[in-house]
């Protein structure tokens, strides 16, 4: 499971700065497409200060869609997407191996069942937090996470201080709520 | 007459009242991004040790 073996093919298919994404804090913004036996995908590779790369992704007819990453896809490929995702980090971190992985586990939200999610601790949270443990070890990377808002942020134990990018990390996520 | 100026005495009761309105101390509230490590027992505990590591 998850593992970047079995990752869809993906191909870049867009690449904005920081300016015109229009997104606070967001330094540059990469966009993949890959598609699973049924529908073609987006994920949305952010980078933020300090190298932190935030993974994002959501089904392409999803795109105008506000809720894009509360939606069940219910097509059971998590493990293939989660591992595409991998995959791009892999190749990031092979260029920079400054690079930190983050996520956030969006709460799910579905109408049609009347179901909204709280928060905190989501599924989505737990399922990517274990996927991260299982496959980025504490040798290279220093873990972090925030159960309260679903928020998991590996960091590169290349980079020198590890503790000051999660604490300006805390700094930008908190503007980032407050903004919400 | 002579009057003594300043004095106060407090009773036993009034005592109680004031050391408890010091304790009533505000914390100031957690920032809501905070991240806290995930130690290594915790990843090692909850990891499923079959799989092999992209990255150790």
């Amino acid at each position: 499971m998850f593992d970047p073996e079995t990752c869809y093919t993906y191909r870049r298919v867009g690449d904005h700065s920081g300016v015109t994404t229009n997104r606070k804090h967001v330094e540059h913004l990469t966009i993949y497409q890959f598609s699973t036996d049924r529908h073609p995908y987006l994920i949305e590779v952010e980078r933020y200060p300090h190298q932190i790369y935030v993974f994002k992704f959501y089904k392409r007819i999803h795109k105008k869609n506000k809720q894009r990453f509360n939606l069940m896809t219910n097509e059971g490929k998590c493990s293939r997407i989660v591992a595409t995702c991998f995959s791009i980090f892999l190749n990031i971190y092979d260029k920079n191996p400054l690079a930190s992985f983050g996520f956030l586990g969006a709460h799910t939200i579905d109408k049609r069942r009347n179901i909204e999610e709280p928060k905190s601790e989501t599924r989505r949270f737990v399922v990517y937090r274990q996927a991260v443990q299982n496959y980025f070890g504490v040798e290279t990377f220093t873990h972090f996470s925030n159960p309260e808002t679903s928020i998991y942020l590996a960091v590169s134990n290349k980079n020198k201080d590890v503790f000051s990018i999660a604490q300006k990390a805390s700094t930008i996520i908190t503007q980032l709520i407050d903004q919400q | 007459m002579k009057h003594k100026m300043g004095k106060l005495t407090i009773s036993s009761n009034q005592r109680k009242d004031v050391s408890m309105s010091v304790t009533a101390v505000r914390t100031a509230p957690k920032s809501k991004g905070s991240l806290a490590k995930v130690t290594a027992e915790e990843i090692k505990a909850r990891r499923v040790p079959a799989y092999r590591y992209l990255l150790p």
